[in-house]
């Protein structure tokens, strides 16, 4: 069998077969099961996405979260019946605060999408062809980044009229900023890498390498970017519903929830604590795993 | 043999920061035939990759041509458009990288690394519903599939059927390079450049690499361009040998010839530098390359030279045939110099 020796080295066998990999996604829950922050904001994550998916089946009073009065109830403690109390209409504020995940996950769902999709590929397109083109682009990106999102937002809204539409758009032509210079920063490193040099020697064009190479290698920091995002576009769409310039009454948006409920304080402090509360947790939810999403994609770079 | 490229009193260089025009290449000359194997030599910084660059027209972007022409088949390469040129890396030149670890993209496996090229390599403005339908297509995306197969074991890589879903990160340096010759080969390609292919790896597996490539480029008849600092390498595999010092040719012929006769004394010194089992004492070539920005009329190796004379910095030493066999060298005392290799 001296021979066969032979045959293996001369193939290229130099370092014996290769392990049967685990799969990723076990590594990754395996990572983050070592970090209970990350946990806890996985945990949170999961069970707001979830309440905000099944509220209407799941809340005890569903019919609450509209226009609906019931004064023989109005402005009840928390008690076995309306866990989080009930507001100035005798609505069950637990049923509202349900409801209203539904409304800023929605926001935050919207505009992300419509971020990454604006911002990402001016980002790239800036950072790879570079130039007149990329200065351009990336000058204009300044300009909306000089103006503070939250005043940005509120000019928007006020000069428009406030409703669910105009607080997307309107939050998300704030928002791609962060995305464009996220993905130009990335992308001005990766394509001095040896395999966009190989992509380009071997034939491809700039769209392919900057799109096909590229945008790839920015999947773990924009998951890591758009998961700690989640969270800061609720607490301004929230904030957008408390000053009024938000989604309109009788929606039970969590901003609102409070800014209603700020009258009746501190006697009614049911009304402010819950939706607030419920901000609060959110945010705090995506921030934790968003952190946990670094450490752990961070360090596999 | 016909002349596939040839490349012609190239000049390139830079503008520095304060503005001042630096030279990074000039009057740099090469012609490869059909079939041939040429090595470019010389120590770190020399010009061996920018030279090779220039020719798959992807030279940073700072760099400019000056002057020269790089013919392919006749055609003048520095007059094409950039469609024109991207038509051409694949089915007429391609690279083997210096570095394959960093050359694979590494969140795609080897198989998606090799999609793309099957698919779509020689072309050019593939609209996006064109780009989507090989993907789209199960009897396509097989089809590419087994290619990628029967690619990955010309290069005799073991178990290709298991490699192709593979990431880079779990290929070893030697398997890297491999795959990396097997995509740079996929095209079949008339011109193979190999820019230090072997330095990255470990010297079993670079001698494994380079016999790869030599029997992969003769089952073609493939041209090669071979760039290395390691003159072994150059003697074994090149037919012809261009020794480049300070972004000059400073010496060029058959490689057996430019070997056992140098008539630079820097082709004299690298061969010196190599070291050997002998009682001698080990010589290198004193001193360093010198600053492009600080250049000068006279022999740019005079500084180093252990035979330079006042005449050397008078001009610079034009590359002048010293055999009829077209070995070729600029220097002032090549006829007259004593060396030994």
């Amino acid at each position: 069998m001296a021979d066969d020796a032979n045959v293996t080295i001369a193939s290229g066998l130099e370092d014996g077969p290769v392990s049967k990999a685990v799969p990723t996604w076990r590594i990754a829950l395996e990572t983050l099961r070592k970090s209970p922050l990350s946990m806890i904001g996985l945990f949170i994550v999961v069970a707001v996405i979830f309440i905000a998916i099944f509220a209407p089946w799941i809340a005890p009073f569903p019919d609450d979260a509209g226009a609906t009065v019931n004064f023989a109830e109005r402005l009840q403690p928390p008690s076995w019946k309306h866990w989080f109390g009930t507001d100035i209409v005798g609505r069950d504020v637990l049923s509202r605060v349900m409801v209203g995940a539904r409304i800023s996950l929605m926001i935050a769902f919207f505009v992300i999408v419509l971020a990454v999709l604006i911002g990402v590929p001016i980002g790239i397109i800036a950072a790879y062809w570079g130039g007149w083109l990329g200065n351009v682009l990336m000058r204009i990106n300044e300009v909306f980044l000089a103006i503070p999102s939250l005043v940005f937002v509120l000019a928007v809204a006020a000069l428009l009229g406030p409703s669910l539409p105009v607080v997307i758009a309107a939050i998300s032509l704030a928002w791609w900023t962060w995305f464009a210079r996220l993905a130009y920063g990335e992308a001005l490193h990766l394509k001095e890498e040896q395999f966009v040099e190989a992509a380009r020697v071997s034939g491809a064009s700039g769209l392919r390498i900057a799109f096909g190479e590229i945008l790839p290698n920015l999947t773990s920091v924009l998951i890591v970017k758009i998961t700690l995002d989640i969270g800061y576009v609720i607490l301004l769409g929230a904030a957008l519903g408390f000053l009024g310039l938000g989604v309109q009454p009788p929606d039970p948006e969590w901003g609102i929830m409070v800014a209603e409920g700020r009258d009746q304080l501190p006697n009614a402090w049911w009304l402010t604590t819950f939706p607030g509360l419920a901000i609060f947790l959110t945010v705090i939810g995506f921030n934790l795993l968003g952190d946990g999403l670094n450490d752990l994609l961070g360090a596999r770079q | 043999m016909s002349t596939l490229l040839e490349v012609e009193d190239l000049d390139i260089g830079f503008r520095d920061a304060d503005g001042v025009e630096v030279t990074l290449l000039s009057g740099i000359s090469l012609s490869l035939a059909r079939g041939e194997i040429i090595a470019l030599v010389g120590e770190s910084g020399c010009g061996k990759s920018v030279t090779s660059k220039a020719v798959l027209g992807v030279l940073a972007d700072n760099l400019s041509v000056r002057g020269g022409a790089i013919r392919f088949e006749g055609r003048d390469l520095l007059e094409l458009d950039e469609a024109a040129y991207q038509a051409l890396r694949g089915p007429a030149f391609t690279l083997v990288p210096q570095h394959p670890l960093s050359s694979l993209n590494p969140v795609f496996t080897v198989g998606e690394q090799f999609f793309d090229l099957i698919a779509f390599q020689g072309r050019t403005r593939v609209g996006a519903i064109e780009y989507w339908r090989p993907r789209l297509n199960r009897a396509r995306r097989h089809a590419i599939r087994e290619r990628t197969i029967e690619a990955l074991r010309e290069v005799s890589l073991p178990s290709p059927e298991e490699l192709v879903d593979r990431y880079p990160l779990q290929l070893s340096g030697g398997q890297s390079q491999r795959v990396l010759i097997a995509m740079a080969l996929l095209g079949d390609p008339k011109i193979v450049i190999a820019d230090e292919p072997g330095t990255a790896l470990d010297v079993t597996i670079e001698a494994q690499i380079n016999d790869l490539l030599l029997e992969r480029v003769h089952a073609r008849n493939t041209s090669m361009i071979y760039i290395t600092h390691d003159l072994g390498i150059a003697s074994q595999l090149a037919d012809r040998v261009y020794v480049m010092y300070a972004g000059r040719v400073v010496e060029d012929g058959p490689t057996g010839r430019v070997f056992a006769a140098p008539r630079h004394p820097y082709t004299a010194g690298l061969l010196k530098a190599v070291p050997k089992v002998t009682d001698e004492p080990f010589a290198g070539i004193r001193g360093t390359l010198p600053d492009p920005k600080a250049v000068d009329a006279g022999c740019a190796f005079r500084w180093r030279c252990p035979h330079a004379v006042d005449a050397c910095a008078g001009s610079l030493p034009p590359l002048d045939q010293v055999a009829d066999d077209g070995h070729r060298a600029a220097c002032i005392r090549a006829r007259e110099l004593e060396l030994s290799s």
